[in-house]
Parts: C-alpha cells; structure tokens; sequence
C-alpha cells in the first residue's frame, strides 16, 4: 500500500441558485500520495477549483456537499467544524491562489502579512518573527528580503508576489500544498521560475502537491499524476506518461488535438460544442454531445471507469469489451509520434 | 521564402509615450520605442511579449486609438499617422479593423447581436436598413452563427460565441486588416481552437491581412506567417515563423522560447528555461547604437556591430549543423 496522505472519496458537491441546484462536482474520487504531484486539468466550470475548495473548507454559502468524505489522517475533513478546520487549514494543508495581487492585503506591510501567518503557530517575539519572516522571503527567492520587508504589495512585481504569497502558505510549514493556477497570471518567463520555486520547496520540504490548472504545458512540466476533470468528474486518471502519451478518454483525446505545440502545421481538431450546462447535468457520458463518435449509450448510461494499467483508469463506454474500436484523430496519433520521438 | 506582395502596412520609427504627473513628479514611460516594420498583404503578423511589452500599445496606435507620438504609419502608401480629419477616421475604418481581447468586456450588454454589428455600417453611412440587415445575416453566417442569434444579446451567449460577434463585427465593413488583439486568450482550450480555426479559415476566404498580438507562443507560431519579439517597447526580432522558432537569435527570444512548457512530458523533462540578462547577454560598444540588421534573408536581429558578427557566426553554425542533418 503507497503512503496515501490524502483521499478524497465520491466527492459530490451542489450550488444552490435562483434557477436550481447547479451541479458543480458529480462524485470525484482520487488519492494523494506522500511526496508527489497530482494535477487536476479541466477548462472553467469543470469542477476542479469547487473540488480543492471542499478539501480546503471554504466552500461559499450556498454550497451543499451532497456525500463523500475528505480523508487526512484518519479523519473525515467535512465532518470538522470550523473551529477544528482552523488546526489544519494553513497549518497541514496550504493554499496558493491564482491571482497575487488579490490574495495580499494592499494596505498592509509584506512583512506583516508573512508574520500574521508565523503568529498562528503560536507565541512569538517580534523579532522572531521578523527574523523567521525574513528567511522565508529569502528561502522562497526574493532578494533583500530584509528591506523588502517593509514594503506594500503594489511595490512588487508579478512574481514576486506571487513569491510571497508562496512565504505566506508555507510559513506553518504544511505537508500538502495546493496550488490553484498559481502561474495563470504570470508571463511566460516568471511562470518557468515560479514552478522552478515549486518544484525546489517541493523536494526541499517534502511537499506533496495538488496542482490545478487547465494549461497542459504546465502539467506536462510539473506533475506526477494527473486526473482530467470534465463536467464535474474525473474522467481520466494516471501517470503523466500516460495521460499524455496513451490518452483514452474521447476528451482527453480531444483537447490534445487541439492545442498546438510547437511543430504543429495542419489545420486544428477543434472540439465543436459548449461544455453542458451543470444546472441540468447530462445523462450518461457528458461529454457524449461534443463527441463524433458517441455511442447510442453515452447517452444512456453512464460509463464505470475501465482499467487500462494499474494506475491508469477511463471512465468511457469505449473501453468497454464489447465497444467497437475507434481509431484516435489522425493529428492526436502524429502528436504523439512527435512526442515520442522527442523522447530519445 | 514567402511569397512578398506589396507592403499594406509600413510603420515607421512609431514612437508612443505616455505621461503621467506634473513638473517634477513627471514620468514618461516609452510604451514604443522607435518600431519599424512592414506588413504584406496577405500575411500574418504575428506580435509577441510579454505584459507591458508594448504589443498592445502598437496595435492601438495603427488603428488610431492613440495618437502615435512620433513616426509615420501608411497603409497602402496613404499616411494615415496625420492629424484626424473625418475623412482619414472613415478610411481607417473602411480598412482596419480590431477584434478584443475580452469578448465579454467589448460588447455591449444593452444592445442585440444584430445592433452591435449593424453599428459600422451605419456608421459608414450604409442608409438602406435592409441592406444592412442582409450584410450582418451574411458575416453572421460566415462565423458560425445564424440569423436566429441576431435578435439576442450578448449574455445569451458562449465566451467563444461571442468572440464570433466581436470577429463579425469586425469584419461587417470588409476592411483589409485586421488587428487581433488576444483574440483566443480569453477562452477555454476546447474553444480556442474553434476560433483560431475560424480566423484562418476567412483569412482565407476573405484575403484578410491579421496582426496577431499573443502572449501565447505556440498559437502565435501556429498562426503567424511571420513574427516579431517585442522586449520593452522595441522589437528586438523579426524572422519567418519557422525560421524564428527554429533558429532564435537574440538572447531574449532564446529565454522566452525556452520559458514556454510544451504539453509533451518529454520535452519537459528535459527543457531547462534560459534566463536574460541584459548585462551578460549583450555586448557593450560605446558611441555605437543597436538598429534592426538582417541576419540571413529576412530574419531581422536589433543589435549592433558586435553583436551582429556574434550572432551571424551563430547562425552560420546552425545551418552547417541543418545541412548535415
């Protein structure tokens, strides 16, 4: 048995609108293990920042978590009250947001915001704290972190402050992370040394990581495992190898063929349709209706996940034994050759 | 080689500065600092860098959404940098016109699909309404929308089926270029590829020429017939797509080209991303000032004396290394 640190188990999680219960998250299951990276891809409305949100406990008001359980440690996280949440909150589980600029308080010193943080832990000097405050900045890479300290957040750049939201999650010292688009909102550049940043506090603080994003550059770079939402549940899961270089799921399938790369020249395989309304969740295989080769019962009947390896699993009526046998898009196969053969 | 026709847009030393404050509190950021470059007809201009580059800036200022601080810019052969008169306003937007980065920001929320883009053309004193009407069904049609959406409005619809609004709207009056500012980056994957496809598809139909302005390398390589790196307001490379890609020149296209993650995790295993710095990368030569020279045919580097010699040695080298290949 891998050392499992986190589980979150058909987790189902509802909105309550004016026009209905929307349906945000439909049963999502998967595992964290100590010391790796999951990502969870999946474009907006899919589900994947509700999910991370419901491990978090801040789900907003009027949000109802209609079954599963949140594991870590040995206990159910939504069976905590908010008085309990706040012992793991930040201190075992931390949270970096996608935009920086948002996540800081403009009024307040950087300085004070990273000390507010190493104050939770308990009693401290306040030139403890400075002093710790000042070796977090330095440990996560802002340089002259000590005049720095006494700085506004409208005086840093992007990254830096995207930098120092990072001080700010890891200043309880949590042994899971979780990232939510942390680099959207960067440049190119500052993005490849902000997951540099990531990767160097993973490996030196043994972080396991849970990483969101719907940028497949991005997960190709940094995760271990990943788990592709659509429509509010997972529908594929494996190794980052295999997500990439064996995708099953007509979705998968599909948003790989869409994306160029660097060497692509002909036309797009575009996806044609709109992801569905979660007010009315879709019967069967959600994806079905932007599928061209969809079964009469994706539209019936949804699909179990079929077991492909030992950690890689599709939740597609395609994989059924008894499923007739589609070819994968011609650009997809020529994708993958190219990927393939980059690989020596 | 790409075929060259005529220059549609010739932009010369454009210069953009905006300022801020008063007597000693004055600041002047150079948004453009001294660009030139041609557009051909035909082409696809493709306008990367990062945020705050300038690539904004040099989209706005050809269509005359700022006035340029200094340069000119004609498009076939007219000036249309000069002072504005109604007249020069009507040949702009006979001839250019922009699609928005942010299709929700950029339309309308009070006014039907069929006002937004029935506005130009009455604007371009198109009097007979039913002319009009029959113009909008027909770039409608043209960018996967039907008659039936002309009567809603914006909220009713997709963010990739309003970028098709704000892409009719643009293309309603039939100009000849189009500015594309982030016409994709707004959108979800699954939908930008629709609409890149779109936009290539009536460039096709239609002989459109597009600046494509991106912060995203791959789409803008897909996309563009040639493009140009934007650093701090100046363009410090223009070559050929392919050329561009293959075979970076300037030490600040190498960094971005290789800050970009690829969805291909063997690729990534082994990509290191290049940091610049303008101190290491650059050789210093007093008195002597960086311009725009051409490394091999049509592949443009700014740097100067010094650095050009570097930098074709380099180049020289790559093609021995493509040769044996």
């Amino acid at each position: 048995m891998d050392d499992i640190i986190l589980s979150v188990e058909d987790l189902a999680v509802s909105f309550r609108s004016d026009n209905g219960m929307v349906r945000a998250v439909r049963g999502v299951s998967f595992d964290l293990k100590r010391g790796e990276t999951v990502a969870i891809v999946g474009e907006s409305g899919s589900g994947k920042s509700v999910s991370i949100k419901s491990i978090m406990g801040i789900l907003s008001k009027n949000a109802v978590i209609d079954s599963g359980r949140i594991l870590y440690g040995g206990e159910n996280l939504l069976e905590k009250s908010e008085k309990e949440y706040h012992k793991i909150r930040g201190a075992k589980i931390g949270l970096i947001f996608q935009d920086p600029l948002s996540a800081l308080n403009p009024l307040m010193k950087i300085g004070h915001q990273i000390t507010e943080a190493l104050c939770l832990n308990g009693p401290m000097k306040k030139e403890e704290a400075r002093r710790r405050a000042v070796e977090l900045m330095e440990s996560v890479g802002i340089p002259d972190a000590e005049r720095r300290f006494d700085q506004f957040p409208f005086q840093f750049s992007g990254g830096m402050r995207q930098r120092v939201v990072i001080a700010i999650a890891l200043a309880r010292d949590p042994e899971i992370l979780i990232c939510d688009e942390p680099t959207t909102a960067l440049d190119v550049t500052v993005q490849a040394r902000i997951l540099d940043l990531i990767r160097e506090i993973k490996a030196t603080r043994n972080l396991s990581i849970i990483f969101i994003t719907h940028d497949l550059g991005v997960v190709a770079s940094i995760a271990d495992r990943i788990n592709v939402m659509y429509a509010g549940k997972i529908v594929e899961t494996g190794t980052t190898e295999e997500i990439f270089f064996d995708p099953r799921h007509p979705y998968t399938q599909a948003l790989l063929a869409s994306m160029p790369d660097l060497e692509t020249s002909e036309r797009l395989a575009s996806i044609p349709g709109v992801p569905p309304n979660m007010l009315y969740p879709p019967k069967g295989d959600a994806f079905a209706p932007r599928n061209p080769n969809a079964m009469k019962i994706d539209f019936q009947e949804e699909p179990p996940f079929f077991k492909i390896s030992d950690t890689h699993y599709a939740a597609t009526w395609t994989l059924h034994p008894y499923a007739p046998k589609f070819e994968a898009p011609a650009v997809l196969k020529e994708r993958i050759a190219r990927m393939r053969r980059n690989e020596i | 080689m790409i075929e060259r026709g005529t220059p549609l847009l010739e932009v010369e030393h454009l210069k953009m500065s905006f300022a801020s404050g008063k007597g000693k509190k004055k600041v002047v950021v150079n948004a453009i600092d001294d660009n030139s470059f041609q557009i051909y007809e035909g082409e696809t201009f493709g306008l990367v860098g990062e945020s705050g580059c300038g690539k904004t800036t040099t989209g706005r200022a050809i269509i005359r959404l700022y006035d340029p601080t200094g340069g000119t810019i004609r498009f076939s052969g007219r000036e249309i940098s000069g002072p504005m008169t109604r007249e020069l306003r009507h040949y702009l937007s006979d001839n250019i016109a922009m699609v928005f980065q942010d299709p929700v920001d950029s339309l309308n929320p009070r006014m039907t699909v069929m006002e937004i883009v029935e506005e130009s053309l009455k604007y371009r004193g198109i009097k007979d309404a039913r002319e009009r009407k029959e113009r909008v069904y027909d770039i409608l049609d043209k960018v996967g929308l039907t008659r039936e959406h002309a009567s809603r409005y914006p909220h009713e619809f997709s963010g990739g089926q309003r970028q098709r609004i704000g892409i009719a709207r643009a293309l309603v009056v039939k100009p000849k270029l189009i500015i594309a500012d982030e016409p994709v980056s707004a959108l979800d994957v699954s939908i930008q590829a629709q609409i890149i496809n779109l936009l290539n598809e009536l460039k096709e139909e239609l002989g459109l020429t597009i600046i494509f302005i991106a912060h995203d390398l791959s789409v803008v390589k897909y996309f563009s017939t040639r493009v140009a790196v934007m650093y701090r307001g100046k363009i410090v490379e223009t070559a050929p797509s392919q050329e561009l890609y293959r075979n970076p020149i300037h030490p600040y296209t190498i960094s971005l080209l290789s800050s970009v993650p690829q969805p291909n995790p063997a690729y990534e295993r082994v990509r290191k991303s290049i940091s610049y710095d303008i101190a290491r990368d650059h050789i210093e030569v007093p008195g002597e000032e960086r311009i725009m020279r051409e490394i091999c045919p049509d592949h443009f580097v700014y740097c100067n004396g010094a650095e050009f010699e570097r930098y074709q040695e380099k180049r020289a080298q790559r093609k021995g290394e493509e040769s044996h290949v």
